[in-house]
């Protein structure tokens, strides 16, 4: 009888070590033959092992609720099924995860990343130079994409594909109000920007809808093009490329924080509480008489039209003025969802890795989001005749303006997250100007400790 | 003793060796690791690199590290206040002889227990909203527009707006242990004292409290550490802002450690929460000590 009871309970035991040491699954597991040297080139496909059924896998964070409202998820994913279509000897493994960076460093830690996964600029030193990203420079035209693949070179070599470029300093307004203002076209001065401010306060409503919860809106969509106009390109470039010539401490940097201080009256008061989305609604709602989104936002505009077509026919797009009033450059970012392929691939599975990455990042990519009125980093004629008037308003911009890095994408992201942090703290008086870009710089210094 | 009633060895073994591995790998080992990564730039995937002290002397120069502890103090004392003082009474008024459906109320205090702190964080993050929220409606709704404020938005007043949601929601935990520590203390000194004309105030401070100073204490360490490792409320109300005014240690260490991928300095952060919780809990024990030896 002892021993009846005992039985079932060492095995129940048994069972629980088993699932306690379990590990979880795979999925996408790269399928790899010995591992490559980490600067050694990839081999050149040759032609016998174009067609040689091969199994490859994808880590990527658009679901299919990110292709039906988002247009770059869409471009995806749509890529994915034409490869699929033209490739039918490869098995493509999917796993979809959204906000994947946590696990895809997870399997860069136990050396078991998927064939095509995700990078970006900031991750770079990671992939690249760690050797997990293949060197793809000798079967890639730099001069096809916006920045050149700047956004994917480590130490003059090419390690990815862009597969985003974003445009962060545009402003929607609301023609009609502006026009009562007294504003026959959106203001190209900043400091007519304040001055309007008083005229929309009287009226109760907010100059510019602002959507900071996140923190990294008002650097990208505010500070970045300050810092250009305040610091100069050659400023600029030095901190992304951490040469050491220069500091946050800058009276350039230091004015751009400040110019930003000056402007946040003329944001909606909880701008740091509320996200883009409810500030792009807020705008949608006549609560605001313009928003200062990326390009992100026209979609974001559109698809809330239906409940507003009044603001959304009265709608058209300026670029963030600028204190002397010339125009401002287009602060970008190219690259944010940037695909590599797994260093470890040879022959025919690289081959089909490397065609995927091509793919997803193609003029084809192009073509299909500019049928869509969206941005792709790829050069193409940019022509959004077919669309609503906000549409041709940034395609004209597209097409005559300048463009510069959106800063933050570009540094380390510890720096990054001071920046942010730099920039809610002066624009709710936590801090000076001068205190917020010493911290940024203590930021910089940490990194070379 | 007759062999039979003793346990054998290897079966008590076998039945703790489950819970023992959980706890190995789940709690231990990770522990130990992290405490040898401190010393290390592990600053990206792969490269190790043995660097001594020198995260713990950046850790000594970083302002973001003293303002996040200064706010996991504030957390830890506030919430302490809040969470034991508030169930404290109202574990003597649900105690009381006097208090009807003290049961269901019991329940009700506690379902906040139960609730995810993220969805505790957005709730509240709903509530404190500046056009639509509860706090404003009922500013309007008092004809007091002028209060109404920016709630999350001001560093200087943003963290006693992230302690009201830990009160709200923990406070059923601590009534639970009083409760259950109450109801060991023999009814008829409640009587005694009531028959000497004790108010219920007297009742409380000078029976229930010495009684229970010990399960008190135990509330005390269970909100020092439960405090000191916040994380899930401020990241869904606040992110750690605005800037960083919100910012407590474990939501720095994440952010160093996987945001900025620097683990080792992640870790090291990591250790120095450990380290003040242990500095905190030693303190309460030296408190506790004093209180033993007055009496």
């Amino acid at each position: 009888m002892k021993k009846m009871i005992h039985i079932p309970a060492i095995l129940l035991c048994l069972a629980m070590l088993t699932g306690v040491t379990a590990c979880g699954g795979s999925g996408g597991q790269s399928s790899s033959a010995a591992p490559s040297a980490p600067e050694s080139s990839a081999p050149a496909p040759s032609a016998e092992d174009e067609h040689e059924p091969v199994t490859i896998s994808i880590l990527h964070e658009h679901t299919a609720e990110a292709a039906s409202n988002i247009v770059s998820s869409y471009g995806f994913v749509e890529m994915i099924k034409k490869y699929k279509e033209e490739h039918p000897w490869v098995t493509l493994e999917e796993e979809i995860i959204v906000d994947s960076g946590d696990k895809l460093f997870a399997l860069a830690a136990s050396d078991d990343l998927p064939s095509v996964f995700g990078n970006r600029y900031g991750w770079l030193p990671n992939f690249a130079g760690n050797g997990l990203a293949a060197d793809i420079t000798d079967y890639v035209d730099p001069s096809m994409y916006v920045d050149d693949l700047y956004c994917m070179t480590y130490e003059g070599r090419i390690y990815g594909l862009p597969n985003k470029y974003s445009i962060f300093n545009l402003v929607l307004y609301n023609e009609a109000m502006w026009k009562e203002a007294g504003y026959e076209t959106f203001p190209t001065k900043i400091e007519d920007l304040i001055k309007a401010n008083e005229y929309f306060e009287i009226k109760g409503i907010d100059t510019m809808a602002l959507g900071n919860s996140g923190k990294w809106f008002a650097t990208s969509l505010l500070t970045a093009g300050l810092t250009y106009e305040n610091c100069g390109d050659e400023w600029v470039e030095s901190m992304i490329a951490r040469d050491g010539t220069n500091e946050w401490t800058h009276e350039g940097f230091v004015k751009s924080l400040a110019d930003l201080q000056a402007l946040t009256p003329i944001f909606n008061e909880d701008c740091n509480m509320q996200d883009d989305v409810w500030a792009m609604g807020w705008y949608m709602q006549g609560k605001a008489a313009s928003h200062v989104v990326g390009n992100w936002g026209l979609d974001t505009a559109r698809n809330m039209s239906g409940e507003s077509p009044e603001v959304w026919a009265n709608t058209r797009v300026a670029l963030m003025p600028t204190i002397s009033g010339e125009p401002n450059i287009m602060s970008s970012a190219v690259g944010g969802n940037s695909q590599s392929v797994n260093s470890k691939l040879k022959g025919a599975e690289f081959t089909a890795a490397l065609e995927l990455v091509e793919q997803i990042c193609s003029p084809d990519y192009a073509e299909l989001l500019a049928s869509r009125g969206a941005t792709a980093p790829v050069r193409i004629e940019v022509n959004f005749d077919a669309f609503e008037q906000p549409y041709k308003d940034f395609a004209a911009i597209l097409n005559s303006h300048g463009t510069g890095m959106n800063i933050t994408d570009y540094v380390d992201s510890s720096v990054a997250n001071a920046l942010h942090a730099a920039a809610q703290n002066v624009m709710t008086g936590a801090s000076t100007p001068e205190a917020a870009a010493a911290d940024v710089q203590a930021a910089q210094s940490m990194l070379l400790m | 003793m007759n062999d039979s009633f003793k346990p054998r060895k290897l079966l008590m073994a076998a039945y703790l060796l489950p819970s023992f591995f959980t706890y190995l790998f789940i709690f231990i080992l990770p522990s130990i690791m992290s405490i040898i990564l401190s010393f290390f730039k592990f600053s990206s995937i792969k490269a190790f690199r043995f660097i001594g002290f020198q995260n713990y002397l950046m850790l000594l120069k970083d302002s973001n590290i003293w303002l996040a502890l200064k706010n996991n103090l504030f957390l830890v004392f506030t919430c302490m206040i809040g969470q034991i003082g508030i169930a404290f009474v109202l574990s003597c008024l649900l105690n009381s002889r006097l208090t009807y459906l003290s049961t269901p109320l019991r329940t009700i205090i506690y379902f906040p227990v139960t609730l995810s702190a993220v969805v505790i964080g957005y709730v509240w993050k709903f509530v404190f909203d500046y056009n639509y929220g509860l706090i404003t409606y009922f500013c309007n709704f008092v004809g007091k527009e002028e209060w109404i404020r920016p709630w999350l938005s001001d560093g200087n007043t943003i963290m006693w707006f992230i302690c009201i949601p830990m009160i709200w929601q923990y406070v059923g935990f601590h009534i639970v242990i009083m409760m259950s520590a109450m109801s060991s203390i023999d009814p008829s000194i409640y009587e005694m004292a009531e028959i000497d004309g004790a108010t219920g105030f007297q009742k409380a401070t000078k029976i229930t409290l010495p009684l229970i100073k010990s399960t008190l204490f135990v509330c005390v360490w269970l909100c020092i550490s439960a405090n000191m490792k916040a994380f899930d409320h401020i990241l869904s109300m606040t992110n750690g802002g605005p800037g960083m005014s919100s910012n407590v240690l474990s939501l720095y260490a994440y952010t160093v450690a996987f945001r900025n991928s620097n683990m080792g300095y992640g870790s090291a952060v990591s250790v120095f929460i450990l380290a003040i919780t242990s500095l905190l809990f030693a303190l309460s024990q030296i408190v506790k000590n004093a209180i033993a030896e007055k009496e």
